[in-house]
């Protein structure tokens, strides 16, 4: 659910938010203190960042609220503004320093990797607003917190919109 | 007397019958504002969201019916800026960046020092930057301390630290490094204190040149997977209440030289529970005159519900830890503040950033404010 | 995971080259993705005046007294939601992928004791201490950071 419904005029988001409640950090942290170790992480080098295995299914629309990459985004989704759930529109700098988190993919039941990092350099997009928070933490842990503007160390720090990056899928 | 009514009546009456034109405006007119502002008065952040180089701030009168009469005045508040006012001088600071091309181009951060009354700037502090944290939720990231003589801004780069300026001399005197930590919640004669990544606080004294005199580290006491704590409170009488997102406050004194956390307590009941009542908003607490603790909060809430719209206000007397009111809101609504004085107003930001007046004790719906120009009116800071 | 048993934790770090695919080196990358990647990069590059380089050069700070201790006690490292063995094999791990050749012949790896022990102390003037521990690499070794 968020705040602005007015301004993304769509109020049906709230219903499917209520209802679809998960705690995910801590279930995160259940799974990798007790889980088995079998690594589905199918990169093991930092410096070879490779796509996951495509999920067997990514449903959803990118440019809703909804979409489950958008667990804890807040801001402008880049789907709505020339860009994709993970390119930027054309023009903008993608801001390097971001903050990561989890959210889990109906479409497979996995739990993914997500980088948030928005697209700068240019006055706010305006479509497509977007807050849901799921794991997201308050600004005194910013590793875990969508409430800063994270257009930082890019050219100019204005903030255009957001993009969420796949980086792995949570080891289980 | 009666004779002098009479004679206002005929004189009026010769007016009219005089002439009906309107008698010749005075030229250059420019209003100001009462000091100190009346209780009924409100600063409105407008962070312009989707426009956030014009983002400004509101004067308002939230008796006003309509916007000619609710509206008294603006003053900007460039992309996400920060905002705080003096109490002992009619002085308002604007922590604010601008670029000389829109969005792009060279960067200027300063605090912008406005009069209350004129509601021009009458002073600027140019910063080197950028370093100050960008964010929407802004109180609490500039605060003032030792009677007003400091003022501390928040920076994020993302190495957290604090500037501190010094408002007699209106220059920057040192930055105080936070191993990362959010918020300047002000302690005690001349310091603040922050809340830190791993759940602990910082707390620095300062001298009279700002440089720290002293610094406490308080450990780690709440667990910020299961229940953190809002870096949001309403601060009364020297004591933090900070709401957590299960549903306990925190206290935290600010008293001394260093935060001390105190008891902390539920907000809810057995049935609130079982409904998953839970404090949420931008901005979800605030205290009136007579010291009570008013909380936002919404039903059915979990993991990621922490900002969401609230529908009622409760309202605690902080020494029995008791709800005193529930306040069923007529929208939810985002964040609020309350006004000064003995019939305090709750003044909230609905979700559709409209503001809902409120009677603070009886919790009657009293006004209505909207149709004030498309903004984001995110943040209400009743006068001090 | 090696939890408590200090030996077969060793024998997995020592195994780490030749095994990269070994279940800690995974959840230790995946730990440093969650909790360090959005402020120093997927390959420890950080971003010029804002977080510090890290790859080929915090190797460096191994070499100098006080670094090994430094490089836990900042506050991301320190203050991370993660236990002390998770904390020293996500450090393991990142001196091992990001700065190899810079570490000491003697480097022994951390231990979840060790991290315990600094992490308690975390560090506030951070940006002091790691311009004096700047100044002593240029002294003892001749490098100077990239800036
Ligand atoms: C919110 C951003 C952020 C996060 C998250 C973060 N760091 Fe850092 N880190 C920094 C900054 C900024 C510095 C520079 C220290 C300073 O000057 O304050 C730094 C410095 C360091 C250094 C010292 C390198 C040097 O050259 O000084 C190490 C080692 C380090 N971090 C490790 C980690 C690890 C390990 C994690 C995750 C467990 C982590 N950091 C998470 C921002 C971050």
């Amino acid at each position: 659910m968020n705040w602005l419904d007015k301004l993304t005029e769509n109020v049906s988001r709230n219903v499917a938010k209520t209802s679809s409640r998960r705690g995910f950090l801590g279930g995160l942290g259940a799974m990798i203190a007790g889980g088995s170790l079998i690594p589905l992480l199918p990169v093991a080098r930092a410096d070879a960042m490779k796509q996951p295995e495509p999920p067997t299914a990514d449903p959803g629309d990118p440019a809703t609220c909804d979409y489950w990459r958008n667990c804890a985004i807040d801001g402008y989704l880049c789907s709505c503004c020339g860009g994709s759930v993970n390119s930027c529109p054309p023009g903008t700098e993608m801001s390097a320093i971001t903050w990561i988190g989890t959210c889990k993919n109906p479409g497979d039941g996995k739990d993914y990797i997500i980088s948030y990092n928005d697209c700068c350099g240019k006055a706010p997009c305006g479509s497509c607003f977007c807050n849901r928070n799921e794991g997201d933490r308050p600004t005194y842990r910013p590793h875990t917190s969508n409430d800063y503007n994270w257009c930082i160390g890019t050219k100019s720090q204005a903030y255009h919109c957001t993009v969420n990056i796949i980086l792995g899928v949570a080891i289980k | 007397m009666f004779r002098q009514l009479l004679r206002l009546v005929l004189l009026s009456g010769i007016t009219l019958a005089a002439s009906a034109e309107l008698a010749r405006d005075e030229l250059g007119k420019v209003e100001t504002l009462p000091l100190p502002y009346p209780n009924d008065w409100v600063i409105v952040h407008d962070v312009a969201f989707d426009h956030m180089s014009l983002g400004k701030f509101i004067v308002m009168d939230i008796n006003g019916k309509k916007i000619s009469e609710f509206f008294k005045g603006s003053f900007d508040g460039g992309n996400l800026a920060a905002f705080a006012q003096a109490s002992k001088k009619p002085e308002m600071y604007v922590l604010e960046h601008y670029y000389d091309r829109g969005a792009r181009g060279n960067r200027t951060d300063l605090v912008t020092i406005y009069d209350k009354a004129t509601l021009m700037p009458v002073d600027e502090i140019v910063l080197t930057g950028p370093k100050r944290a960008e964010m929407l939720v802004s109180k609490f990231i500039i605060s003032l301390i030792d009677d007003e003589k400091f003022l501390l801004l928040y920076n994020f780069t993302p190495a957290t630290f604090v500037t501190v300026i010094d408002l007699v001399k209106r220059e920057v005197v040192n930055e105080v490094q936070l191993p990362t930590c959010a918020g300047i919640y002000p302690t005690g004669k001349r310091g603040f204190s922050s809340i830190c990544s791993n759940a602990s606080m910082i707390s620095f004294q300062l001298d009279k040149n700002g440089k720290v005199a002293k610094q406490s580290k308080i450990d780690p006491f709440f667990d910020i997977e299961k229940d953190a704590l809002f870096e949001r409170p309403a601060i009364i009488d020297g004591v933090g209440y900070f709401p957590s997102f299960a549903g306990n406050v925190q206290e935290i004194n600010l008293q001394g030289d260093a935060a001390e956390p105190g008891e902390k307590w539920s907000l809810l009941g057995t049935e609130d529970k079982s409904k998953n009542w839970r404090p949420g908003g931008a901005w979800l607490a605030a205290t009136d005159s007579a010291k009570r603790l008013y909380v936002m909060m919404h039903e059915n809430g979990g993991e990621g519900s922490h900002d969401n719209p609230g529908s009622e206000i409760w309202v605690f007397d902080t020494g029995r830890k008791a709800r005193v009111n529930r306040i069923p809101l007529t929208l939810p609504a985002i964040a609020f503040d309350i006004t000064a004085g003995d019939s305090p107003k709750i003044v909230a930001t609905n979700v559709e950033m409209n503001l809902e007046v409120y009677d603070a004790a009886s919790g009657e719906h009293v006004n209505t404010i909207k149709d004030f120009y498309h903004s984001w009116p995110l943040l209400v800071y009743a006068s001090p | 995971m090696c939890t408590g048993i200090r030996n077969a934790c060793l024998v997995v770090l020592l195994s780490w080259g030749a095994n990269a695919g070994a279940a800690d080196d995974m959840l230790a990358r995946q730990n440093y993705i969650l909790n360090c990647q959005g402020c120093h990069l997927p390959d420890g590059s950080g971003s010029k005046g804002n977080v510090p380089k890290m790859n080929d050069f915090v190797g460096y700070f191994l070499h100098v007294p006080g670094g090994r201790e430094f490089i836990v006690q900042v506050p991301g490292a320190a203050n991370a939601p993660i236990s002390d063995q998770e904390l020293a094999d996500v450090m393991n791990w990142l001196l091992l992928n990001f700065s190899k050749k810079e570490l000491p012949a003697s480097f022994e790896p951390y231990s979840a004791a060790e991290i315990g022990r600094l992490r308690r102390e975390p560090l506030i003037e951070v940006h002091d201490r790691r311009n004096e521990l700047i100044a002593q690499i240029r002294d003892k070794l001749g490098v100077t950071e990239d800036k």
